[in-house]
């Protein structure tokens, strides 16, 4: 080879120096304020947690050991872990598999579908599971609650994973195709690892959702870690029992957090161009069609038509002669109250520790978004109680007020709030922001203008998530309520755990009815916002 | 944060060699991300009213040298001045808003809530969002008339034009472009870089283009500086650069470049294509030597018939461009390199010809 060529070649391969790229959003500095704001979420979230440990810790080794390595525990952890286990993968299924039908196939009525295959979610589990056992006494126990419970939380899957499904580059897909990859293929190399943010988030979710879940078991007569301490609070107060249990439930979480941690990797989809995706394409079912159809309808069907039977045959069958209209509706206003407010503060909170998670990654960034999602699996109890102390003993003046209960939930729904605010900035290219700032905007006003737009339907669905969460909540609500505050949910848990189905039935009925309005419009402003923001044509013609 | 206080500033840095006026001058800048070294001491300045294009190999660190001007990474040493304000120093990073430093993405990068006024409008007072100054830009960049639409009902050259008529909108001193044309396809390349140059010439712009393109810069900017390993190797306008180039390396990077072994003597190389009349760089005298490399562009060389007071050779192969075509030729003498020469397109040899070869004009004396 001539010296020419050598020089020709050289040239032409590019091998001049060899620098990385790949490393440039390394070295963005982390803001102050961000991370101050951010670290002060995290410090409130884990308020619950010291002092679960302080009380748990405050009663020497030997007791420790006594409450710990006894028969009693080993059988709530062999339920609790199998019921999680179990359930959360009959949760990432069925989620998936109804959002891509949903989203990208030519499914019949795919409008409506988006919105019935979210609705289950409107319904909390301990609804669910009190319209299953005033059917049949049969579902009581291990195959009955992990059925239940997952009909109840699939759409924690789903939800994410359809907005992701939603806001995806078809070019991704049509790169596949056209590099040989068949239909299924495709989706298993391509479509399925785009969501993996999304699935591993809504999965978490799922588990940790279990992990917490008091209403629905105690209504099923399985017993977990959170019905053994809420029978320990409920029978002899006693502290460090529960607190004790408590512990085990939250070192189940911790490994949890840390095995999604494991399987998240160091993945970053923000799309590098940011140019403006054209709207997807759907798959053709085909032979498929029908059957997927149909296997939608049972699974809606069980999850959302069976529960809504049931309370409409309560509500006018149900054993009380006249409806306790005044109760109803104060009830009412007060979840309606209390959610919004949760949903708006929540939200506030989550929005700092998402952009310093997304936008600044770092390990303290990672650690910080970690304690934030930790209170999740402690259930509503233990941080109501824990609160209740705090606020004895640092702010008294907080005791007993809204204020305390609104701290109680946005604690509890953080990490809703926290998974639609990340997946949204992780699709909004960092670009924007700093093309913004160049423009002259501050960091502040580059947020305001150009990422919060786009961002807002993951906002959205952030405050929605918390609203349907909050009103649904109901052990923190029956501690910490202000004295005479009643909601649909602690009216409803007063006459459901007697067993007195027909004077329950109302409160659910309207709990339900709370909030799906808001799940129904947020499903369809969701998909048009963001549709009229890719194609004004489409939004023409709707 | 500190802020740039007048102090900081130096009337000196303010002007280059030759009196111009600076709207950049970039000192001893260093960056590593880790352990690789991106940019290592580089130097450059960007005269007022001036497009430069820094040209390099992808992942020569031209991306981080953009990012380091606009504000969106700090360096870790050297100043960087844009005008006359130190925007970035040991103690000073001006935060990207307060720069006055314009940035056109690699792919447009449009903000897709807003239609193309309001994208042209963004970095506009609130008070100038209205008035004509839209119309003008949009004018300026030939779009006038689709101020309603979205940026997924644009071209991809039309995106680079609003990208570009957002980044002039505030008048800044400065206009960074990363690569801007890359992401269009070669027909439609040609002409938006045409219609960029014009708006920025009618601007009166002062722009720094990325690109690692050699047509690009060499066709684009008034000023050419090469990137290599962090630094920039060598600056001039494009012709100066293409003829003259620094090194064997640079030579072949900027074009096709025929390279020879001779000796010097007396201002001639004795070389494979006979004794060919040498220039040094900028226009100096080159010293004798025994052994010397000289560097031959192939439109300097012509394919004759064989004659017997020329160095002759056989065509090789023949590559045809429409325009013009070369010829890669094998030397009769033993031991030499082969030869590309350019012809225009018409008059392309033919494979397996025998030709002499005609030198025209200087060969270039390489440094060692």
């Amino acid at each position: 080879m001539s010296q020419v060529e050598a020089v020709n070649a050289r040239a032409a391969a590019g091998t001049w120096s060899a620098a990385a790229r790949r490393t440039l959003l390394r070295g963005r500095t982390t803001p102050t304020a961000l991370l101050g704001v951010a670290i002060a979420v995290a410090l409130l979230v884990l308020l619950p947690l010291g002092f679960l440990l302080e009380q748990a810790l405050s009663i020497g080794w030997r007791q420790v050991q006594a409450l710990l390595f006894r028969a009693f525990v080993g059988k709530l952890l062999k339920n609790t872990v199998l019921l999680v286990a179990l359930s959360t993968t009959a949760c990432v299924v069925l989620g998936v598999a109804v959002a891509w039908l949903v989203e990208r196939t030519d499914l019949p009525g795919r409008r409506v579908w988006a919105v019935l295959a979210a609705l289950p979610i409107t319904v909390p589990a301990f609804v669910t599971s009190y319209s299953w056992v005033s059917i049949t006494p049969a579902v009581q126990g291990f195959g009955g609650a992990a059925l239940i419970v997952t009909l109840a939380y699939y759409p924690l899957v789903y939800l994410p994973v359809a907005a992701v499904l939603r806001g995806l580059d078809p070019a991704l897909e049509e790169s596949a195709r056209s590099l040989g990859s068949g239909p299924w293929r495709t989706f298993a190399r391509v479509t399925l690892p785009q969501t993996r943010l999304a699935l591993l988030g809504g999965a978490l979710l799922v588990a940790v959702h279990l992990l917490s879940e008091f209403g629905a078991f105690a209504m099923l007569r399985f017993q977990t870690f959170t019905t053994a301490i809420y029978d320990e609070y409920r029978l002899s107060f006693d502290g460090p029992a529960a607190s004790m249990l408590a512990t085990v439930l939250v070192l189940l979480c911790l490994a949890l957090l840390l095995g999604e941690l494991a399987l998240r990797g160091r993945a970053r989809y923000a799309r590098v161009d940011p140019g403006t995706p054209r709207p997807p394409t759907h798959a053709r079912l085909g032979r498929m069609r029908w059957p997927s159809f149909a296997g939608l309808s049972v699974l809606v069907a069980l999850a959302l038509g069976l529960p809504l039977v049931t309370l409409v045959y309560w509500t006018l069958h149900g054993g009380s002669t006249t409806f306790p209209v005044v109760t109803l509706l104060s009830a009412t206003s007060k979840s309606l109250e209390l959610g919004l407010g949760a949903a708006l503060l929540t939200t506030l909170l989550a929005l700092p520790v998402s952009i310093l998670a997304v936008r600044h990654p770092s390990r303290l960034a990672a650690t910080l978004e970690r304690a934030a999602y930790l209170p999740y699996a402690l259930p509503g109890i233990v941080v109501a109680l824990s609160l209740i102390v705090a606020a004895v003993h640092y702010v008294p003046a907080l005791y007993g007020t809204t204020g305390l209960l609104l701290i109680a939930y946005a604690i509890l729904a953080l990490p809703l709030a926290l998974v639609a605010t990340r997946a949204a900035l992780a699709q909004a290219p960092p670009v924007h922001e700093e093309l913004a700032r160049s423009l002259g905007c501050g960091p502040l006003r580059a947020l305001m203008r150009v990422t919060l737009p786009r961002i807002l339907p993951g906002l959205g669905a952030a405050a929605a998530l918390v609203f349907l969460a909050t009103i649904t909540e109901l052990t923190a609500t029956l501690l910490l309520s202000p004295i005479g505050t009643q909601t649909l949910a602690t009216q409803f848990w007063a006459d459901a755990s007697t067993r007195s189905f027909g004077a329950a039935a109302p409160y659910a009925a309207l709990m339900v009815a709370v909030s799906a309005l808001p799940t129904c419009l947020l499903t369809r402003r969701f998909g048009a916002s963001s549709a009229s923001n890719r194609s004004s044509a489409s939004s023409a013609a709707r | 944060m500190s802020m740039t206080s007048t102090a900081d500033t130096t009337d000196a840095a303010n002007q280059n060699a030759d009196g111009d006026a600076l709207a950049l001058s970039a000192r001893a800048l260093r960056k590593s991300f880790g352990r690789s070294q991106v940019l290592a001491g580089l130097e450059l300045d960007v005269p007022v009213g001036n497009l430069t294009a820094v040209l390099g190999s992808s992942g020569c660190g031209k991306t981080t040298l953009l990012r380091l001007i606009a504000g969106f990474e700090r360096a870790d040493e050297g100043t960087i001045e844009v005008g006359a304000q130190l925007v970035s120093g040991a103690r000073t990073h001006v935060a990207p808003e307060q720069r006055d430093v314009g940035f056109v993405a690699q792919e447009g990068a449009l903000f897709p809530h807003l239609d193309v006024a309001a994208n042209v409008a963004f970095g506009l007072p609130r008070a100038e969002r209205k008035s004509s100054r839209i119309g003008e830009l949009l004018e300026l960049v030939g779009l006038v008339g689709l101020e309603k639409r979205h940026p997924h009902e644009l071209s991809g050259g039309q995106q680079q034009r609003v990208a570009l008529a957002r980044a002039l909108a505030p008048s800044p001193k400065l206009v960074l472009l990363d690569e801007p044309f890359d992401a269009l396809d070669a027909s439609l390349r040609v002409q938006v870089r045409a219609e960029v140059r014009e708006a920025l010439r009618h601007s009166g712009a002062t722009a720094l283009l990325v690109t690692h393109d050699q047509q690009e810069a060499l066709s684009l900017a008034d000023v050419v500086a090469v990137m290599r390993d962090g630094r920039i190797v060598q600056a001039a306008d494009p012709q100066t650069l293409y003829r003259d180039p620094l090194d064997a390396e640079l030579a072949g990077f900027l074009g096709e470049a025929v390279l020879l072994g001779g000796v010097l003597r007396d201002g001639y190389a004795e070389t494979a294509l006979g004794r060919l009349a040498t220039r040094g760089r900028n226009g100096r005298h080159a010293n004798d030597r025994a052994s010397a490399t000289v560097m031959l562009r192939p439109e300097q060389i012509a394919c004759r018939a064989p004659s017997p007071e020329l160095p002759r050779g056989r065509v090789v192969s023949t590559q045809f461009y429409g325009h013009d075509a070369t010829a890669r030729i094998a030397l009769d003498s033993p031991g030499t390199p082969q030869i590309t020469a350019r012809a225009a397109g018409h008059v392309l040899p033919r494979s397996g010809e025998e030709v002499s070869l005609l030198v025209d004009g200087t060969a270039l004396v390489l440094q060692d």
